[in-house]
């Protein structure tokens, strides 16, 4: 059966071609979310073993640990790949629970402007700890 | 206006209702994924405060070292390995599978156990003292606490003096390394 807005559509071929919809994203928010979970899935078990066991190490023991390349560069993958997922989830979260327009805008950006500076804080932090 | 917000009745609602294991399993992955993004500031502290020096990182140590502390490290490794396991449950789902009752239901249990083998897993070495680094240091601290008795302040012996140094108090410390002259810890044991 077809709907009636198919044969007389507002979209223009080009915008129906892309297939975004109108929130102009498409799929992308449901894609970015899958390949940081996929990234996650690689790096997590790593991050979490290593700071369950870094209970009781002393600052130049950190130090010494994330000097090592492999682990300052594991450290930056992961986190930049967990706050965006962070991101992306609470996003969701808040779209689906939060009614209140004002509120749920004011909640949308802050959280992005707080993971961002969340990952920002981490990134420096590490390379500043790596490059000693 | 939303019908969110109009006065008509509602049918038997979530109070009320006995929900499935794999509802609850699915709130609670959401509910773990809000608690993760929360909870994993303690990394950002960590990183933040290592770069930031040692009596910075000192602060953040002795807080992860209290209970409280401990408890919400090990919340968050749970948290984590539970949303983890359910996530690839979840990529099961996207890919068309699993979508029987019954495969639903023992996928969900398979996650449960996953995540608590994974958990008590890397909290091993932890519970049976194993984490320390053994450093060019600790081997150095090792050799300068000959003699003294290691397991006194409940730290393995390579460890010993490192803490007896410290003992003071958190935050206020100044970073003392287990290269000080054994008179130090003598004075500390005091």
């Amino acid at each position: 059966m077809k709907l009636k807005w198919e044969d007389k559509s507002i979209q223009t071929p080009l915008s129906r071609a892309r297939g975004l919809g109108s929130a102009r994203d498409g799929s992308t928010h449901w894609l970015h979310q899958r390949v940081t979970a996929i990234a996650n899935l690689i790096l997590m078990p790593w991050l979490i073993w290593s700071v369950v066991n870094m209970q009781g190490w002393t600052h130049a023991d950190v130090s010494t640990w994330l000097q090592n390349p492999i682990n300052a560069i594991l450290m930056i993958l992961a986190t930049i790949s967990v706050f965006y997922h962070a991101a992306l989830g609470c996003q969701v979260v808040v779209e689906d629970y939060i009614h209140n327009e004002g509120f749920k805008f004011a909640k949308l950006i802050g959280m992005k402007l707080f993971f961002t500076a969340c990952t920002v804080a981490c990134v420096f932090s590490i390379v500043k700890i790596a490059l000693g | 206006m939303s019908s969110l917000n109009s006065d008509r009745p509602l049918s038997p609602h979530l109070q009320v209702y006995n929900l499935p294991m794999t509802a609850r399993m699915s709130i609670l992955h959401r509910a773990s994924g809000v608690a993760l993004s929360i909870g994993t500031i303690m990394v950002v502290w960590l990183l933040v405060a290592v770069a930031m020096g040692a009596e910075a990182y000192e602060c953040y140590s002795w807080f992860v070292g209290t209970i409280i502390g401990k408890l919400m490290l090990f919340g968050w490794s749970a948290a984590l390995f539970y949303h983890m396991c359910n996530g690839v449950r979840h990529m099961f789902w996207d890919m068309g599978y699993l979508f029987k009752l019954e495969n639903a239901a023992k996928s969900g249990w398979l996650v449960l156990i996953l995540a608590a083998v994974l958990t008590a897993f890397v909290w091993c070495p932890v519970a049976f003292g194993e984490s320390e680094p053994v450093t060019e240091e600790v081997q150095a601290c090792e050799k300068m606490c000959e003699g003294y008795d290691a397991n006194e302040t409940g730290f393995s012996g390579d460890r010993t003096c490192v803490q007896l140094c410290t003992e003071e108090g958190p935050c206020s410390l100044p970073h003392v390394t287990c290269t000080q002259a054994p008179e130090m810890i003598k004075a500390g044991e005091e």
